[in-house]
Parts: C-alpha cells; structure tokens; sequence
C-alpha cells in the first residue's frame, strides 16, 4: 500500500517535466515553429542543477529554505491523491489539507522570494499572492459543493464527484476546471512572472539549483492541479483508471495549451475580476447542492 | 494661415540676412538674441515645428562657433536653417529651450560637444558625455583628434537625484539590463503599488564616435556605408538622408532610376521595421504567438531585400549621386508575388490579432500623449500621427520618388499605444501599395550621376521619413573629398523624451508597452563621440538634468 | 471554609493584590520588577489551578459570606453580600489562556517596560496591570452575576488606563476614552439585563446556580423576556468581544497600549467576553436554532469585515488589531455553529456540533497563543526600533534572528499553516461547519476564503518587518533582551505544540464538552508513535505525520540540492548599481490590486459607517445636549436628586 503511493509519487513527480516538454513542443508547432525536444524541460533542469546558486546579501534563511519546503509541500499533495495507482496517503478530513498545501506552496514561494530583497520580487510577490487568495473563493465554493454532495470531507470518499452525476457537481467541475487553469499560471494569467513586465517577477533573484527545485515545483504544482481534477471525473475503481489518467494527464495540460497560445496576458485587475466573474458560477454550484440537486 | 514662400522670407528678413540655398530649404543668419523670437515665430506662429539643432566649430572658417537651429515649416515645405554664432572666448548665447520644450537635449549636446552654453536652459547639465570626462575638452571641436586618448577623472559614486515630491515611492529600475528592452536605456520608475508616478531617463550608454570618425576619417563616399551602420533597423534611411543632404549642399541632380530604387527600398525598409515593432509589441504584451507570427511574415519581406540588393538588411545601395547597383528586372514578378502574398497574410493576421480582448484593452487609453503634448516636444512620425498631427516627410518635404506615387498618411486621435498600433499598421499596407505602384512604372535610365563635384563648405539639409518618423541629416561639405560636418538626427531623439510624458499616471504592468511605442531605436539616437569606459555601472540620474517638464 | 483548594483558588488574587500595592508607589524600575515578577508568579499559579481542573479534575470553589445574617431579606444591598469564586470546566480553559499569557506578558515586560523609564510613572503601570490581571482572573472565577459585573467594571478601567498609559500621545488618550466610552456603554446593556432578571426573581440570590435554575425553565415559561434578556447581554458582550459592528475601538486602543499588555487585551480580555457568551448560551439557556444562526452570521461578518480591513493598514499593531476582531469572528461563528447545530437534533448534527464547540475553544486557546506572539514581536521590534509603521520598516531579519523566527512561527500559525495550531483550530472549523448542507456551509466557505486573505494579510506583515529593503538604513538594531526571547519562545514552542500533538488541546477542551454532555461525539484516538485527532468518522488528522514527512523530504532535498558556501552579490538593479533602500516597496502598496478588487466590501463599510455611526452618534449628542439642561439649572437638578432618592429609598425600604 506505502509502496504504492511511493511508486505513484515518483511516477508522477518524474513525468512531470516531460508534461511540461510536450506542451512547449505544441505550442511551438501552432506557432509554425519547429520548437525544442520533448525531453527539453528535463535537460533545463538538469543544467541548473549542475550549476550552484548566486544570493543577495540580504537574503535570510526563509530564501534559502523556501524552495525546498514548497517542493516538499507539493510532493505531499501528490501523495494525497491516486494517481496511477489507486492507492494515496488518505485520512480523513485531507480535502482541507489538499487545499491548504498547495496554497501553503504559495505563501512559501513568495516569503522566500521577498526574503531576496528585491522590489520585483514584492511586485511579483503581491501579484502572486492576489490571485491565489482570490480563486482561493472560487475553489472553497467548489470543493464546498463536493463536500455538501458526497457529505464527507475524505478525497476518496469526494472521487469522483460526477457518480452520482448532479448539476452542482459539473457546474463545480466546471468553475474547478477554470482555476486550474488560473492557478497554472497560464496566460493569460502568468502575471506573477510576466518577464518582459517585472523581470521576472516572483523568480528574479533565485539562480542555479535553487532556480531549479522553484522551477520543477511550478511544474508539479500543475500537475497536482491535473490529479484533482482529473480524480474528480474518473472513478478510481474502473480498471481502465490508470490508463486513463495517463492520458488525461497529458491531455488536458495540452489543451489548455492550445488555449494559452492564442491569448496575450491580463493585467492583475483584469484577471482579478474575471476571478469575481467565477465566484457567481460557483456560487450557483454550492446554492444547488444545498438545495439538493 | 495661408501664407506663401515669399511671405516667409519677408518676415524672417525683419531678423537678418536671408537666402533660399535652394527650393525647400531657406537659410537665415540671425543675430544671437533675437533666436527666442524666431523660434517662437516659427515653432509657435507659423505652426511648424522644431526639427535638430547643430553645432559647428568653424574657427578655421572665420574664427567663431556657429549654431543651426532647423526648423520643418510642413505648410511650405520648407525647411529654414537659423544659424547663429559666438566667439569661442565667450561662447554663450540665449536658449530656445524656454519656447519649445523640444529643443532640450538637442542644445545640451552643443554644449556638450561644442561648448556653446544656453542662457536659460532650464536644465543645463551632462546629457551624453560621461561623468568623468574632464571640463573644457569639446569632443567635435576641430582641434580634438578622433582618436585623443582624454585622462579620465573621478567616477562619483553616488550622485544626488532630484527628486522634489517623490520621496515614499518606490523606484524601479527598468534598464539597461531588462526583458522588455532591447538595447540599453535606463528608466527609473517612481511607482505607488502599481501605479507609475513619474519618471527619469537616461540614455546614450552606447556611443560610437560616428560624427567624428565620419569628419576625420572618412570620404564623403564612404560615409554613405558608416550613415547605414547607424542602426540595426533603419539604416537604409541614415544613409539615403545623408545623400540627399550632400546632393542638396552640392546641388546634384541624382537620375529618376536611383530615385525610384531608393524609394523602393526605403518603403521596403519601413515594411519590415514595422513588423518588427509589431512582433516586439505583442511579446512585450506576452502573447508570444503573435511576435512568432509576425516574424513568420517579416521573413518574406527580408527575403524581397535580398532579392532586391542581394542583402537582408545593409544594403550598401548608396552613393552620393544615385545608387551603386540596379535592381534586376526579372526579379520583379518575384518580388510583386511575393509581395501580394505578404499583404494577404499580414492583413488576415493583423485583423485576427485586433479582435482579442487582451490586446485591446491593454493599448486603449493607455499611454496618452496629448496634441498639445506632442507639439511641445516636437514628437515625429507615428507618435505624432498617433496624436493628431498630420505630418510625413514624404508628403510635405517630398523626396525621391515620392511625389509620382499615390498613398495615404494614417492620423489618429486618441494618442494611445493603440493608435501608434493602428497608424504602424496602416502604413504597412500603404508601403505594400507604395512599393508596388513604384516596381510598376520605374523608368529606365541611369542610376549614378557619375560626374559629381562637390563645392566646400557648402550648407545641405537632407529629410527622410523613416520608420519612427521624420530623419533630419545636416551637412557642410569640406575640402579634399570630406565633410567638414555631418550631422545626423534620428526620430528617436525627438520622441524619447515623450515617453516620460506617456508614462505618468499608468499601471506599471503597462510601463514596457508604453516605452516600446514609441518604438525608441535607441541605437540610432546614441551615436555621438563617448570613450570607451571601463566604469562600472552607477546611479545614474541628476540633479536638473531631469526633465521635470516632461 | 478556607482549604486548601481554595486557599490555591485565592492566591493569585493575593499575590496580584500586593502587587498592585506595593508597585504603585514606585516611580522608576523597581515598580516595574516588583509587578513583573509577582504577576508572573500568580500568573504561574492560575495555570496549576486550571490544568488541575482540566486534567485531574480537582475542584475549587469559595464561598464567602462577606456581611450580614443569611435569611431572604429581599433588597437591593443582599447581593453584594455573599462573594462565590468557582472555578468550572469551561472557566478553567479560559483561566489557562489567562495563566499562559500572562507568564508570558509579565516576563516580557520585565525588559519592555524599561522603555518607559523616566517617561511615565512605572509603578502606574504595575498598580494597573496587576490590577488588569487581577479583575480578570476574578471574572472568569466569579460564580455570582453581581460580582461579574464589579470586577468586569474594573477590568475595563484598569485596561482603560494601560491603553492610554502614554499619556503623551493625544492618540493613546483618545483611543483610550473612546475604548471606555464603549465599554461603559457596553455594561450598562449588561446591567440593565441583569437587573432585570434579578428583579423578576425576586430572590435577589445573583450566584450562578440559582440564576441557571430560573433561566431554563424561562425559555419556556417566558420567552419574550428570555429573549431579551439574552440579547442585551449578547450585545454588551459584543463590545467587549469586538464583533461587527460593535468593534471600532478595538483598532484604535490596542495598538496603543504597551504590547505586553496589548497581548493580554488581544489575548484574553476580549475571550472573557466570549467565556460569558459560552456560559449564556450553554450554560444558562438551552441553544436554540435562531440564536445560534445570529451568533454564527454575526461571527462571519466579523471575520469577514475585520480581515478585509486589515490588508489596509500599514501600522504593524493596528494590523494585528484588526486581526483579533477577525479572528474573533473565528471563534463566535463555531460557537453559532454548535448551537445550530445542537437544537437541530440528530446523529450527524450532535456530531458536527460538539466538533464546532471544541473548535470554538481551540481556536480560542491558539488564537490567545498566536495573537499575543504577534504582539509581543510587534512590542520587540518597537523596542529596537522605536517604530510601527511598515512602510518603513524592513530587512531586519540578520539583526533580530531570534524575533523573526517568532514572528514567522506565529505568522504561518495565524494563516493557518500547517504544522502549527492555526491550521488544526481551522481545520476543525470547516469540518464542522462545510458538511453540515445548510447556511453553514456558506460560512464555513468564506471562512476558509478569509484565512487566505489571512495569510496574504500575515505575508505582508512578515516581509514588510523583517524581509524587505527598509526605506533607510535603520541604525544600531539588536536583538532584545532575553526576558522578551524568552517570553516569545514559550509562545511559538507552544504554536507548534499543539499544531503537531492536538491531543494535547483536545484533552484539555475536552472536559467542557463533557459538561455539556457533547462529549460522547469527540473521541480522541493516540497511537504510540503518531497521534490522530479523530471526530468519530467525520474527520481526522494528523498534523504531527504530516510536518515529519514535509520536514523530512525538505531537508533531504535541501542538503542534497543546497549550493554550499553561495556568492553573494547585491540586489539585482537591472545592471545599474541602485541604491537599494529607494528601491523599498511600501507596507501600502502590497495587495493594492486586491484591495482595489475587491473595492466594493470597503465602500459597503464606508457607507454603513456613514449612516449608522454618524446619524447614531449624532441623535445620542443631540439627546444628550436636551438632557444636559439637569446639570445646569441647580434647582432642576435639585429636584432629580429628591425624586431619585425618595425612590431607592421606597424601593429598598421593602416597599411598606
């Protein structure tokens, strides 16, 4: 059983990068490029983990900590959720712990960023810190309706939440796939990083190796985004659950890459109030749960 | 105002001698203290503008410094050179800064280079020498060798910025060294949470002598090849400016055939310089896509330059007197293919780009600059079109070819980044259109005036409509095949100092659109005489150099 | 009879009596150290008293019979006459956080208050805060109606004084009327209720029991008046409790209190209001569906309201300040959740509700923990800096280690991260309030909504203290003294205690909720090396697996990964070297964006505020201006005086 969930992990926190390969491929052949291998986003990583890292002198040990507990922090959330196996850490009440870990991951990102000192940083920091409060509404209204529906606070008893299919359940699903795509980072929501903007923005002072253990924890916070979603819609029983989330897996990031290439990016109060625009939608979705349906 | 040619030159007489060097270009040598009141005359009372300002040493002419302030009166087409001068013992005389803001910089560098001090000048101060560079050495005086080699003195480590009313806003830097940038200039943004307060420029990091090697080194042929190293971009345009500069001082007539090439080529060069900008423009936005895109159709065009000149970007085509080679006859069903096909995807392109929201609202009513503005600092070319001046060398200084050809000059209002988008665009298929009439109906004929004489000291004005606007070369042939002075104004000195205007009172997020609007080629307006450093980088505003008009 | 039970019961009282008495005479240090360490001391013995109630069930209680024969004589002065102090299941949690805030105030203040020598009257200072201290312990062991109310009265004046204790500052004195304007007004509303239910018994008997014998058949017999009852007292407490929208001089007084003592108003002496809002409920009538859903949307609007209002400020106390009225908002909305949840009957609903209760007063103990944590780093860096303002302030990370780590500890505490308590107390929250598929799911959503914005909120107040570039180089600033560490480490040792053993809370919560017979619904299950809070079924945890797996897989891949011995450089300045202190992002404009989203909740507020203190305050001045005309005209005035005093006598007199 441990061993499954190590097995799962693993899997997944290796796959990642190669999620993240194929997406630049995609994107770049809708640009008519011919764009980078497959495997690019591995030889990235691999490159700044040779290298060592360069600091300011003002930064504490909340900068050098931070990238490592947001890579731990998110590798815990991996584990509290099936992926290819159907196994996971499970306890009750880890619905909440999911939520909070992956907005946990934040808070460290952008307390380690700001510890470097630099005003980029901050910019890029608040713009970070906004968006993720503010779907964080969205996401509580959501994860609500699942929690109201299936009357149980456990992922494993939440998955998957179309069985029995309910209107608040896809309309939840719906508002969840949205920000997914928002917490991704995608345009035309990549604000916190919008590099020709701030510089870099959350990312500016973090070099070398410790660049690439915040740049793999981007990654893999997409793809826990994924899991959730993805275990929401498929049941986990079935025995074409891990096949099937393979290719979910991969699938659904392209096509919100799909998206993504054709959108230019938002200011922060754009993007803010279409996050307000989502908390409506979601509402609807807890009200009807309430109601029954 | 209905005035005519001779109106003009009656009232300029009321200040001094005044000849007509030749049509289009009337010279008035005025007395030093009347130049406020004829540069409020003509800036202000004939509604034309303030185009560059030029310093001459001319000791070993008569002794004395002289000063060219050039106006653009776009009613007359014509183009009025007030000169004025000083004696080298007390080298000073009244600043037009006061009357048009735009006048700035151009009278810092005089003084800079020359020596001359502006009474007046509300900023006076380094503008493109270094810190260190010691007191009393004028750099374009004629008895400064090019290749001196100067003692540095004392780089200040911290200088003292005025910054009246903006202490408890962050500053930002953007620059030398950012993403949104492409070559080195320094912003330094006051900004309150997201939103820019203010802000301060510094520029001219990247000096390569050219006046200076161009006057001591160089033939007048040779200069043509230095003119298109100006810029990356536009440097076709430099070099065919300095060429209609010597051919006017020197009175040569060039041949029909090198004026339709040149034309074909300047239009050519204002296609792909604009599909850059448009690619920049939308990555600095972040939809990367459309940089990829607009690439995708530029390459066509490049691959037209070298069909054409047998280069993708230097062409090398000119000479005093006309153009070096022709342009191959059977290549222009290729080209004029090509080109349909360039228009047909830019237009599909272009309209599908203009559809999406996140680019719409994000140049709308973004980076205002007002009519009243853009008159002040004398803005040029898109930027002033952008902004309700209808103005375009092309049409009221005509040159070359373009006076047999048929085309339009976009004008906005708004003044918003969007409107520079719209009136790049427009101009885009304007040139297809340009480029196209011009292939169909070139004559034949010569392409070189091979018997060229160049009289000395002899004063010329060239104007083209470059890519970012109006290209003002000014030049005083010399003895033994040189200039005695070449002096070469790109667009961009003109509307930098707006961007300042444009950038208060926006969102930061908004601050890299707005800078790359004005479509600033930096490379073209830093090309004046600095030493190679090894300093390290610094703090770099001061005190009143900064514009607090701006 | 004195035993010694309750000679323990009454030592506290004695030690912060003659502290009271023999610092008010000094001027200088000696009040301070004399206070400091006696109210340590009592402080000390109130935590024995409650843990032993807690743990080992021991009981105290005192009775005494201060004048006068037994017997029903029915008037006026029999009240005053019997003093009882009890020390209850429920009083004794609240006397713990007063116990553990208290040690840890008065030993920080052994070195904070020396910022005050030579400034203001030390032995003020000590005459007051043991006072404070004292007023307090006696109300929450007060089992008598009569004596709640005089040492609640004390309470506020001795707090009252502390707030505006820097006499200097015409802030601080205005914070501090404007703090005992709301509180006396408060009072009264409880004086009033309790008058009334004292003159329908007729007994004229105040102490609890007999008080609790009447008010449960009164739900019943009489609801009109039980009703009215609970609501004027439900409003008076709310002053105190600073909920919305009775809290506005909560953001004003605690900042400018001393911040040991900030600690304790923020820690404990609004939860005394909250320990009467328990008894009310609980206690003295039986939860009834209405009442709990006005006590729960009450709690929302407050943590709704008080958290909004925090991002905007940019004084590092006032932010805190307006974070307790948040956080009360926490703790008042599991109570109205419980209470809803309880009157609806039921197996899933008991359930919920004795998770609600519990969570109510975990978060009660964590949010004294963290709140005075916050405060008393607050207190440190104005001790070396001298300043509060964050605009300013910055990068003191290097020069005060021991401070940021608390601030950091008690910052991820109050965001609500795990492995600290914040998260479990939250935890328990939304377990109780999300499944529950009523109007509490909603609330139980937006909670879980505000401690994002608590944590944004919390990003802010770290980053801008102790992260950021300050604005200017700030000179000579040292770690403080080690009576301040150390207060500050018993603070965020305990955080993480009971972030990562929440046993430990629950067992000692878990005696109230046997007094109110919710207790067979909590079960706490511990394994020998993994300890698991398990709410029957509905919901379980364990906060001490996840920070060793967390802490493990960071460390790993830190050491493994970490560049060992890294370059430092300066600031990246885009190339140009930049002076990095003009590079400081002010505390205003973090979350502008946000704040500007989300611009419509403080229009709201503005507008309430407009309309709903403004025309209030102005019809009450109108009023009063009318009525002043008693004090002026000596004759009027002498008439009132007979008419008032013919009355009390007929009254008093037993109505011949």
């Amino acid at each position: 059983m441990l061993s499954e969930v190590l097995v799962n992990v693993a899997a997944v926190t290796a796959l990642a990068p190669l999620i993240d390969g194929v997406e630049r491929k995609v994107r770049a052949r809708l640009q008519c490029r011919r764009g980078p291998p497959v495997l690019q986003t591995w030889y990235d990583l691999a490159k700044l983990f040779r290298r060592g890292g360069v600091r300011t002198g003002e930064a504490s040990f909340t900068y050098a900590a931070a990238p490592y507990v947001v890579f731990a922090n998110l590798v815990l959330a991996l584990a509290l959720m099936p992926t290819v196996f159907n196994a996971s850490l499970s306890f009750a009440g880890d619905v909440v712990v999911l939520l909070y870990l992956i907005t946990a991951a934040s808070i460290f990102l952008v307390i380690g960023s700001i510890s470097s000192g630099n005003p980029y940083a901050v910019t890029g920091s608040n713009r970070e810190v906004s968006i993720a409060v503010a779907s964080k509404l969205a996401v509580g209204f959501a994860v609500a309706t699942f929690i109201i529906d299936k009357g149980s606070l456990t992922l494993r008893k939440v998955f998957p939440a179309v069985l029995p299919p309910t209107a608040s359940a896809f309309i939840a699903l719906a508002s969840l796939l949205v920000v997914t795509y928002i917490e991704s980072s995608r345009l035309p929501f990549d604000i916190p990083e919008a590099e020709p903007e701030i510089a870099g923005g959350v990312l500016i002072e973090y070099s070398g190796r410790e660049l690439g253990v915040v740049m793999y924890s981007l990654i893999l916070k997409r793809v826990v985004l994924t899991t959730l979603f993805i275990d929401l819609l498929i049941p986990r029983w079935a025995p074409y659950a891990p096949l099937a989330y393979i290719a979910l897996v991969f699938a659904i990031p392209l096509a919100f890459t799909c998206i993504e290439t054709f959108c230019g990016r938002f200011r922060i109060d754009q993007a803010l109030s279409l996050i307000r625009g989502l908390y409506v939608v979601a509402g609807v979705g807890v009200a009807l749960a309430l109601i029954g349906f | 105002m209905r005035s005519s040619v001779s109106k003009l030159i009656e009232e300029l007489g009321g200040y001094g001698e005044v000849r007509v060097l030749r049509k289009g270009l009337i010279h008035l040598k005025a007395c030093r203290e009347d130049l406020p009141k004829i540069a409020e005359l003509l800036h202000w009372g004939l509604g034309g503008y303030f185009s560059v300002s030029v310093g001459v040493d001319e000791r070993p002419v008569d002794g004395l410094l002289h000063v060219y302030h050039v106006f653009s009166i776009d009613e007359l087409g014509t183009y009025v050179v007030v000169e004025a001068s000083v004696s080298p013992a007390h080298p000073r005389m009244p600043s037009i800064t006061p009357v048009v803001d735009a006048a700035n910089w151009h009278e810092r560098e005089v003084t800079d280079f020359i020596g001359v001090e502006f009474v007046g000048h509300p900023e006076p101060g380094r503008l493109i020498l270094p810190y260190d560079w010691p007191e009393g050495v004028y750099p374009l005086r004629k008895d400064f060798p090019y290749d001196s080699k100067v003692s540095v003195g004392e780089v200040p480590d911290e200088v003292v910025v005025d910054e009246k009313g903006l202490e408890g806003y962050t500053k930002l830097p953007v620059g030398p060294y950012h993403p949104a940038l492409h070559e080195p200039e320094h912003f330094i943004l006051y900004v309150d949470g997201e939103r820019v307060v203010d802000a301060r420029y510094k520029g001219f990091f990247i000096y390569r002598g050219i006046e200076k090697v161009a006057e001591s080194r160089l033939t007048v042929n040779q200069v043509p090849f230095i003119a298109e190293r100006i810029c990356g971009i536009c440097g076709y345009t430099h070099s065919c400016c300095y060429c209609q500069a010597v051919e006017s001082a020197a009175g040569i007539e060039v041949p029909e055939r090198a004026l339709y090439i040149r034309s074909t080529l300047l239009e050519i060069e204002r296609i792909h310089s604009h599909m850059l900008w448009l690619g920049v423009a939308f990555h600095v936005l972040g939809f990367d896509t459309g940089f990829m895109i607009m690439m995708r159709v530029r390459e066509a065009v490049m691959s037209i330059a070298e069909m054409l000149t047998g280069n993708r970007k230097t062409y090398g085509m000119n000479l005093v007197g006309g153009v070096r080679r022709d342009i191959n006859e059977g290549r222009k069903e290729v080209v004029l293919r090509a080109l349909r096909r360039v228009r047909e995807e830019f237009r599909e392109s272009m309209e599908d780009i203009l559809r999406m929201r996140e680019i719409v609202s994000r140049t709308k009513g973004v980076g205002v600059l007002t009519y009243n503005d853009a008159r002040r600092l004398s803005v040029l070319g898109p930027v002033a079109r952008a902004s309700g001046i209808d103005t375009d060398v092309r049409k009221r200084h005509p040159y070359a070819a373009y006076k047999h050809v048929d085309f339009r000059i976009p004008v906005y209002r708004d003044g918003d980044v969007l409107s520079r988008l719209l009136v790049r665009y427009e101009e885009v298929l304007e040139s297809i259109g340009i480029v196209e009439q011009l292939l169909e109906s070139m004559p034949r004929g010569e392409i070189l005036c091979e018997e060229v004489e160049i009289p000395e000291y002899r004063k010329g004005v060239g104007a083209t409509e470059a890519p970012r606007g109006e290209d003002i070369h000014f030049v005083i042939t010399g003895r033994d095949n040189k200039v005695y002075r070449w002096k070469p104004r790109a667009p961009s000195y003109n509307n930098i100092p707006s961007t300042i205007v444009m950038l208060r009172g926006e969102r930061l997020a908004d601050a890299p659109v707005i800078i790359a609007s004005n479509d600033p080629c930096f490379s073209c307006t830093d090309h004046l005489v600095v030493i190679d450093v090894r300093r390290g980088v610094r703090k770099v505003v001061r005190g009143e150099e900064l514009a607090r008009r701006w | 009879m004195l035993n010694e039970s309750s000679f323990l019961l009454l030592t506290p009282i004695a030690l912060l009596a003659a502290s009271t008495l023999f610092s008010a005479p000094f001027k200088g240090r000696a009040g301070n150290y004399v206070s400091s360490a006696l109210s340590t001391a009592a402080s000390a013995v109130m935590c024995y008293v409650s843990l032993s109630t807690l743990l080992y069930n021991a009981r105290y209680q005192l009775s005494v019979q201060l004048y006068g024969g037994g017997g029903t004589s029915p008037g006026f002065p029999s009240g005053f006459a019997t003093l009882v102090f009890r020390v209850d299941e429920l009083s004794a949690v609240f006397v713990m956080i007063l116990g553990v805030v208290g040690l840890t105030s008065s030993l920080y203040g052994f070195s904070y208050i020396g910022r005050f020598v030579g400034r203001e009257h030390i032995g003020f200072y000590g005459l007051n805060y043991s006072l404070f201290l004292l007023s307090m312990y006696a109300v929450l062991i007060s089992y008598d109606l009569f004596w709640f109310i005089v040492f609640w009265e004390v309470m506020t004046i001795s707090s009252q004084f502390l707030v505006s204790y820097e006499k200097g500052k015409d802030v601080a004195v205005r914070a501090g009327f404007k703090y005992f304007c709301m509180a006396k007004a408060g009072s009264e509303a409880i004086v009033v209720s309790v008058v009334m239910a004292v003159i329908a018994l007729t007994g004229m008997n105040t102490s609890f029991e007999p008080v609790k014998a009447f008010t449960k058949g009164l739900a019943s017999a009489n609801p009109a008046l039980a009703n009215a009852i609970i609501a004027a007292l439900f409003v008076g407490l709310s002053v105190k409790a600073a909920l919305v929208p009775l809290h506005t001089w909560l953001p004003d007084a605690h900042p400018e209190a001393p911040s040991n003592v900030s600690a304790l108003l923020s820690g404990v002496m609004i939860k005394t209001s909250v320990y009467m809002m328990f008894r009310l409920f609980l206690y003295f009538f039986t939860p009834t569906t209405h009442w709990g859903l006005i006590v729960a949307t009450v709690g929302t609007v407050t943590l709704l309201a008080g958290t909004m209002y925090a991002l905007l400020q940019t004084d590092s106390k006032r932010l805190l300040a307006f974070h307790s009225v948040g956080q009360m908002g926490y703790i008042v909305l599991a109570l109205g959740a419980a209470l809803t949840l309880y009157s609806m009957g039921g197996e899933l609903p008991a359930m919920l509700a004795s998770v609600a209760l519990a969570a109510s007063l975990y978060h009660a103990v964590n949010h004294a923990l963290f709140k005075s944590l916050l405060f008393l780093t607050a207190g440190s860096v104005v001790y070396a800096t001298g300043s509060r303002n964050l605009d300013v302030l910055g990068g003191l990370a290097r020069a005060m280690p021991a401070t940021s780590v608390a601030a950091l500890i008690a910052s991820l505490s109050i965001s609500g991260i795990p492995p600290f308590n914040g998260f479990v107390s939250k935890w328990l929250i939304y377990s109780s309030t999300i499944p529950s598929s009523s109007i509490l799911s909603v609330y139980g959503v937006v909670a879980l909504f505000i401690s994002g914005v608590t944590a944004a909120s919390f990003v802010k107040y770290y980053t801008t203290i102790f992260s950021k570039p300050p604005r200017a180089r700030l000179e000579g600033v040292r770690e403080v003294p080690p009576p301040m560490i150390a207060s500050q480490l018993i603070l965020s040792a305990l955080c993480l205690l009971l972030g990562v053993l929440p046993a430990v809370a629950l067992t000692l919560v878990a005696p109230v909720l046997r007094m109110f017979n919710l207790l067979q619904y909590l079960r706490l299950a511990a394994h020998p090396a993994i300890v698991f809070i398990d709410v029957d079924g509905v919901a379980a945890n364990s906060p001490l697996l996840l920070a060793v797996v967390v802490g493990t897989l960071a460390l790993s891949v830190g050491l493994g990964l970490r560049t060992p011995r890294p370059p430092r450089l300066g600031v990246w300045s885009c190339g140009v070297r930049f002076d990095k202190y003009l590079m400081n992002v002010p505390g205003a404009s973090y979350l502008k964006p946000f704040e500007e989203a989300f611009q419509s909740i403080y229009s709201f507020g503005s507008v309430l505020h407009k309309y709903f203190v403004r025309e209030l305050s102005r019809a009450f001045m109108n009023a009063s201006r009318r009525a002043s005309v008693v004090i002026e005209s000596p004759a009027v005035m002498l008439a009132a005086f007979l008419a008032t005093a013919l009355m009390l006598l007929a009254w008093a007199g037993g109505g011949w």
